[in-house]
């Protein structure tokens, strides 16, 4: 049962994964530059490109697998399955979310790779140069949940719908660019998506869907 | 004859509206019950109410003997849910469907999905959208029986077919209904289509529970006379019982429910120059129930119910 919801949930999204990686594909060679390299992802204006297109892309992840099911009217032909509540969401969140953190890590990792590779890069590579763009890619789960939540909970689009996400996109800006982030950003990410989750398994549980 | 289904004073608003008002409804096990009622007359809700999928303001259900606020995954295995509009998945292949619904259900009875399909001259690897109306319903009918439930429940099932899949999707339904046990709780407001499953009905009226009670009660219960006046048509008195009335020219027409001694009697007082009794078919007796004032006499047989 979980093998199957967990296929359709991956089958669901996989074109909206390999539109994903085409746009960090076409993302990453404005990066690259041919026979010489800087270390992009230790600007602040490239870091914060990549968190905005980040967002959009945990935004869309979590928009395809929630309006999708309500404007179709799919959530009645799951949700009556015999299984909770708790796991059909929970499995929904952790295949978005995770496809959300492979998808935009790819990126970061490719570029990674590239810095160091002998002959790219005028000097060593070490991972914390990688750091900024790891910290935005941290931010985007608390922008993929905030989306999640609009998605999935009733009311006004232009209203209180989409005010989880607005929410969630600020905080990410601000999550990315803390200062002593391991003691600031990363709990603020933790907290931040530990609330996120408990709301929509709240409002999974109590909204009508009719 | 255990209930399957119970609702007590369930009610539902949205906003200011009450759609659904302090329903008390009964479903005795092994029974087909059409629930009718006019669009918007909570028809849906009610059926969404116990499933889950909508919560009660107020009141409870109970479905299978448990209560839907708690239903546990192992009875929600022996309910069947076809939604209105038969969603189904798009993207799917009627297969990959069959497959993804099977996983949930232990009793899932495939060679029953592949006949139904084969009857159909459905071929599995069929999209959904490129699927009718007609044709995604019947895999739907198709996925809720193979699933072998005890409990059917269907909302407007019928709703957007023409007349001969409907035909055909009813025919499907009573050969499912002749398998033993089966409770079926069905909305509708085609009401040929319930006068020919349906064993037992219920008509909401504005979110109120009117009726509830065998379907051949009801069309015996609801009555149309006619009383043609030689001069000009008198004004039948307010009674219990008095659905409606109207003047056709020098006629006074009359829709009562339980016609007895003391509507005979009243119209006898009025001295008509003829009086004809009319019995209506289910359709008809809908129709002039329901579009008569509210306070229309509520009709229950069973279980006493307070509406």
């Amino acid at each position: 049962m979980l093998a199957a919801l967990l296929w359709k949930e991956l089958r669901e999204m996989a074109i909206f994964t390999a539109t994903a990686l085409l746009v960090y594909a076409y993302f990453l060679t404005s990066l690259l530059i041919p026979g010489y390299m800087t270390n992009a992802f230790m600007d602040t204006s490239a870091v914060i490109g990549y968190l905005f297109l980040s967002g959009a892309i945990a935004a869309g992840f979590a928009m395809r697998q929630t309006v999708n099911e309500s404007k179709q009217g799919t959530f009645q032909f799951l949700l009556n399955r015999p299984v909770s509540r708790h796991w059909l969401i929970g499995m929904k969140l952790l295949v978005g979310a995770g496809l959300y953190l492979v998808v935009a890590g790819l990126p970061v990792m490719y570029y990674a790779w590239r810095l160091a590779t002998p002959g790219n890069y005028p000097g060593p590579f070490a991972w914390w140069m990688t750091a900024m763009a790891w910290k935005a890619w941290a931010a985007g789960t608390v922008v993929y949940l905030g989306a999640f939540l609009s998605g999935l909970r009733p009311g006004r689009w232009i209203g209180t719908r989409l005010l989880p996400l607005v929410a969630t996109g600020g905080a990410a800006v601000l999550i990315a660019l803390m200062p002593w982030w391991w003691a600031t950003g990363l709990p603020a990410v933790v907290l931040l998506d530990v609330l996120l989750a408990r709301n929509i398994f709240h409002v999974a549980r109590t909204r009508d869907f009719s | 004859m255990p209930n399957v289904i119970e609702t007590h004073r369930l009610t539902k608003h949205y906003g200011q509206m009450c759609v659904v008002n302090s329903v008390e409804l009964r479903v005795p096990q092994g029974s087909v019950y059409g629930l009718l009622g006019r669009n918007g007359a909570g028809k849906s809700t009610i059926i969404k109410m116990l499933l889950g999928l909508v919560q009660p303001d107020y009141g409870r259900a109970e479905v299978l003997s448990e209560d839907v606020a708690t239903l546990r995954p192992e009875t929600r295995a022996r309910i069947a849910y076809l939604a209105e509009g038969h969603p189904l998945y798009r993207w799917m292949k009627i297969r990959d469907t069959v497959r993804l619904v099977q996983s949930f259900y232990p009793r899932f009875n495939a060679l029953l999905m592949e006949q139904i399909l084969d009857h159909f001259e459905l071929s599995p690897n069929r999209k959904i959208r490129r699927l009718s109306n007609g044709q995604r319903a019947q895999v739907s009918l198709g996925l809720a029986v193979a699933q072998e439930p005890e409990l059917l429940i269907l909302d407007d099932p019928t709703l957007g077919l023409d007349t001969v899949v409907r035909r055909d999707f009813l025919e499907s339904l009573i050969q499912i209904i002749q398998r033993a046990g089966r409770t079926i709780l069905f909305s509708s407001h085609i009401l040929g289509d319930v006068e020919r499953v349906a064993d037992r009905i219920g008509v909401l009226v504005d979110g109120v529970l009117r009726v509830d009670c065998p379907t051949e009660h009801f069309k015996e219960s609801v009555k149309k006379i006619i009383l043609e006046f030689d001069g000009h048509p008198a004004e039948f008195p307010a009674c219990p019982g008095l659905v409606n009335q109207w003047q056709v020219g020098p006629n006074t027409e009359i829709v009562v429910v339980g016609f007895n001694g003391e509507h005979q009697a009243l119209i006898e007082s009025l001295g008509p120059r003829r009086m004809e009794v009319i019995e209506l078919n289910l359709e008809d007796a809908f129709i002039e129930y329901t579009r008569g004032p509210k306070r229309s006499l509520p009709l229950f047989v069973g279980e006493p119910a307070t509406c």
